[in-house]
């Protein structure tokens, strides 16, 4: 799993490669609150566009960014056009509350 | 043509082996020719119960030795995953959603509902202070190529 940061206009865009599971969910939002906190005011993307899998744990790591920059009053989205993540957002129920956009592109502000 | 195979294998509780028991579990199944779609279905309810056996069974601790059996039967695969951690009180509610018994850790709580909704069929076995044994089957359509 890597994990890279840039910024783009108003967005703080985190980028991750590679799997997602309970290993690596510990660094994901470790590495991801440090830059929240330090830019609390940017639109925070999560692209999983080269997610090549994700579990549950990877289901908590943005439940939990979400409710951390819901308290700053700022806004979180994903980007995953990637079928093999499909049926896990799907089933989470995470899309009722963080849109998810086919592209970064469309996610950034 | 029937088919019948098995597989099994124990490693340790650490974090390191949960990629490695789904590649295992996907490399043993692949000979039914599985779509990528059930490959992955597979892996992650794999991924989930390995994972419930370290951050649960065992609590993080390494010592403990995580057993995963794989079986094909036709069409049907068979994965049991189990350890000898320190058992689920009340499993009915454990297997709710997003029922989590740790939530400053930050899990989601669906590890069961994943494994349920990813294969057909789950069974849950659990003595507290004795262990755990998951037991899931899903089948694989044959296809012809």
């Amino acid at each position: 799993m890597t994990l890279n940061f840039s910024d783009k206009d108003n967005s703080l865009i985190m980028t991750i490669s590679g799997e997602i599971d309970h290993r690596y969910a510990v660094r994901i939002r470790n590495e991801a609150d440090r830059r929240i906190v330090t830019y609390p005011d940017k639109h925070f993307v999560m692209d999983l566009t080269n997610v090549t899998f994700m579990d549950s744990s990877g289901i908590g790591v943005i439940i939990g960014r979400y409710k951390l920059i819901k308290s700053f009053g700022t806004s979180l989205c994903i980007v995953s056009s990637n079928p093999t993540l499909e049926k896990i957002l799907s089933m989470s129920g995470i899309e009722k509350i963080i849109p998810i956009h086919k592209t970064l592109k469309e996610a950034i502000r | 043509m029937n088919k019948k195979n098995k597989l099994k294998t124990s490693f340790m509780s650490i974090p390191e082996n949960e990629s490695l028991a789904r590649v295992i579990c996907a490399s043993f199944i692949s000979q039914l020719n599985p779509t990528l779609e059930e490959l992955t279905d597979v892996k992650t309810a794999v991924s989930e119960a390995v994972t419930n056996c370290i951050v649960h069974a065992y609590e993080n601790k390494d010592d403990g030795i995580i057993y995963m059996d794989c079986m094909i039967e036709d069409s049907k695969i068979t994965v049991d995953v189990k350890d000898y951690g320190k058992g689920i009180e009340d499993v009915k509610k454990a297997m709710e959603p997003m029922y989590t018994s740790n939530p400053e850790a930050e899990r989601s709580g669906m590890g069961f509902t994943v494994m349920e909704t990813f294969m057909d069929e789950i069974l849950v076995d659990s003595i507290v202070g004795v262990g755990t044994k998951v037991h899931m089957t899903k089948t694989i359509p044959q296809r012809d190529f």
